[in-house]
């Protein structure tokens, strides 16, 4: 499982952070944010050492909402670490 | 409640028997020494009595005479306790103590049913009262306590199937406006009300002024029953058509014009009672005279002053008169004007000092005054107006362009416009709004600060836009290889991890916002600008995120323009679907030349960024440039 603060080297040969980690459905689904500009952002499922985007829209959805929760949630705390 | 009578049963009330009779769902008290076509006297009590009657007892033949009944022993009776024990909110209140009594020793007592029984019995409610019993029913519904028991009983359903012979007593102890709002709370159509008032000889005008108060008001129920019966059908808008038509020409051979006489009565109505304040109680009077009268401003002014101006007790001085008739002129001359010339009226005034304010303040003006239909029409056009400046701008023109973002912004403020569901509908992803939102931010952060702004060096407001995802940033791949992982160490790693949490919280704040629940995407950016905003200030360590994210709301725009391109990349997820909308694109195209229009502006806009590099953007910018965003 990929944890929420890992950074991460693709094979397209750029860094992300794991902003945020979830399981859904027994998966384990990230959301990736690129370090350079930190616009580049991929929802993916982590599977052996591999990362896949997620196509289905309607998932995609569901992983926004829960994506947007979790980060809610841990707002207060980023901000107090940086403090 | 639901008792069950059958015909010919006969009940018992305070004592009294009175006989069923379900074909008519009335009650008819027996007196047996009088004729009647059952061989009894039947005197007729209202529904209202009949339900709190709580246990029908079959007859029994008395077993003694009857005393012999007077000829009308009900309305006797009915004196004598007008008389001695009259219905009011007090000794109601007093039914209530003895409820919150009764209810704590039986939870499962109903107050209605209580109440009905109770306040009937003792006070023997005559439809007299119903307008009392009207004001407790209110009293309970506004006492929290009441709130969670099961109040079965609503007092406006007693009036009802007794309203059509007491409106006229209602209308005459509570006005006009109050049976309208008792009808309103009802099922009662207004189209049959309006009908039955001028039917009675209501004054037309009195009819149109409450009606059109009742569109003013805050209360959704109202206002969308008056709206509904004003557009919903031939014959209501006939009802109002006459409404409006009936205006009262001033006829000065009377000595006394018709509108003179209307001014003076209306003003001793108020001033014997005075239920507003001078200056509520002189627009109301206006709307009256502008709706009731042909008469032109500086005439109206001129009655007015003749007859009521200085005179005691509300005491109108003539400034004020001026000031309201010159206002309501105003708004009379935007009811008529032309679409097309409210719209420049518009335009014109965003060009004054507060562009914000005064196009609000404009688009309020224009939806309060006029219908509903004009209102539709010039959103329509103003969509389309806006439509068509963004798109044929092939030169950048920042003046226009904050007069068509303040627009939006603007129009976005009134709850129920459907100017930005107009151009959601029309123009999907909102991207040139968002052009043009991105280049006023950049724009007003120069004229803030014209010559230190990247060095002293103006430029261009296209040339700070962020340009848009490479198409290869979303590439065709959809599997990575994981190369190297790790938890940074570093103060520099951890770093990178805190400014991807906070950009990423904005990125899936405004994607949730926008993709999962539809909002608009102009209202998401500033909101997440000033939400960041607000959490960036004071803290110095996430300033210098700021400083990295650059000038927000570019940073946030650019999302939104990222946001555009996970669409295109979304439509990758199925082949079929790609196919599918390719084939309607063309489609589209072939029966749309505004499809064109449209791709033509991608072009134009893609064509106008490709030539900014991103570190400008973001490297050039310095502390001083967020705080001018945290200002914002």
């Amino acid at each position: 499982m990929l944890e929420k603060g890992e950074l991460i080297n693709l094979s397209n040969n750029k860094e992300y952070a794991v902003v945020s980690s979830i399981i859904y459905q027994g998966a384990n689904y990230v959301y990736l944010l690129d370090t350079d500009t930190y616009k580049d952002f991929k929802f993916c499922k982590y599977e052996e050492e591999k990362v896949k985007l997620v196509k289905d829209e309607e998932l995609v959805k569901v992983l926004i909402a829960k994506f947007n929760t979790d980060l809610k949630e841990n707002l207060a705390s980023i901000v107090k670490d940086s403090e | 409640m639901n008792q069950i009578w059958n015909e010919s049963d006969i009940v018992i009330v305070n004592g009294e028997e009175y006989l069923n009779d379900s074909a008519s769902e009335r009650l008819y008290q027996v007196y047996q020494d009088k004729l009647n076509p059952r061989g009894r006297q039947l005197y007729k009590l209202s529904w209202a009595e009949k339900v709190c009657v709580a246990v029908p007892r079959v007859y029994e033949p008395a077993k003694k005479e009857p005393e012999p009944q007077p000829l009308e022993p009900k309305a006797q009776k009915q004196e004598v306790r007008e008389n001695n024990e009259v219905f009011n909110l007090e000794n109601a209140k007093k039914v209530l103590e003895d409820f919150d009594k009764a209810y704590s020793a039986n939870p499962r007592l109903d107050l209605g049913h209580y109440l009905l029984t109770h306040i009937f019995k003792i006070l023997d409610v005559r439809p007299i009262y119903t307008i009392d019993i009207i004001e407790f029913g209110e009293y309970i519904c506004s006492q929290p306590k009441y709130k969670d028991k099961d109040i079965s009983w609503s007092p406006v359903s007693l009036i009802l199937p007794q309203f059509e012979s007491q409106v006229e007593k209602i209308i005459e102890k509570k006005g006009l406006e109050v049976t309208f709002r008792l009808l309103l709370k009802s099922p009662a159509n207004v189209y049959d009300m309006v009908n039955y008032l001028l039917e009675k000889g209501m004054s037309a005008a009195e009819i149109a002024n409450v009606l059109s108060k009742f569109l003013s008001e805050k209360d959704e129920e109202f206002q969308s029953k008056v709206e509904d019966f004003l557009k919903d059908d031939i014959e209501t808008k006939e009802i109002y058509d006459k409404l409006k038509n009936n205006k009262k020409k001033p006829n000065p051979s009377n000595g006394m014009s018709a509108v003179e006489k209307f001014i003076i009565d209306a003003y001793n109505q108020e001033a014997a009672n005075p239920q507003m304040s001078a200056e509520q109680w002189l627009f109301s009077l206006l709307d009256l005279i502008y709706v009731s009268f042909n008469l032109k401003a500086e005439e109206v002014k001129d009655l007015i002053v003749k007859n009521v101006v200085g005179k005691e007790p509300l005491n109108i001085d003539i400034l004020t008169l001026s000031r309201f008739v010159i206002e309501k002129d105003r708004q009379i001359k935007y009811c008529e004007q032309d679409v097309d010339v409210l719209i420049d009226d518009l335009i014109e005034r965003i060009n004054e000092k507060s562009p914000l304010d005064v196009s609000v303040e404009g688009l309020e003006l224009v939806h309060y005054n006029v219908t509903l239909e004009k209102w539709e029409e010039f959103n329509s056009k103003l969509a389309a107006r806006i439509y068509t400046d963004l798109n044929s701008s092939s030169v950048v023109d920042p003046v226009k362009y904050k007069k068509l973002y303040y627009l939006i912004i603007a129009s976005s403020k009134i709850s129920d416009t459907t100017l930005i569901g107009k151009l959601e509908e029309k123009f999907g992803l909102f991207k040139n709004e968002l052009v043009a939102m991105a280049k006023e931010a950049l724009e007003r952060t120069r004229q803030e600060d014209p010559f230190e702004y990247r060095g002293g060096e103006e430029k261009q407001p296209l040339e700070a836009l962020p340009k848009e995802f490479e198409d290869d940033e979303y590439s065709d791949d959809d599997e990575f290889e994981i190369v190297h992982r790790r938890k940074p160490m570093t103060k520099e790693g951890k770093k990178k991890i805190l400014y991807a949490s906070i950009a990423g919280v904005g990125i899936i704040s405004t994607l949730f916002l926008t993709f999962v629940q539809g909002y608009n995407p102009v209202t998401v950016v500033a909101e997440c600008v000033k939400t960041f905003g607000a959490l960036l200030k004071n803290n110095a360590t996430l300033a210098q995120l700021g400083v990295k994210l650059g000038q927000l709301s570019v940073y946030f725009a650019s999302v939104i323009v990222s946001f555009k391109s996970f669409f295109k990349f979304a439509d990758t997820f199925d082949e079929s679907k790609v196919n599918n909308k390719i084939d309607k694109k063309e489609k589209r195209r072939k029966a749309e030349p505004i499809e064109e229009d449209d791709e033509e502006v991608d072009e134009a806009t893609d064509d106008d960024y490709s030539f900014i590099d991103e570190d400008d953007i973001f490297d050039d910018l310095d502390e001083e440039d967020i705080k001018r965003v945290v200002k914002r």
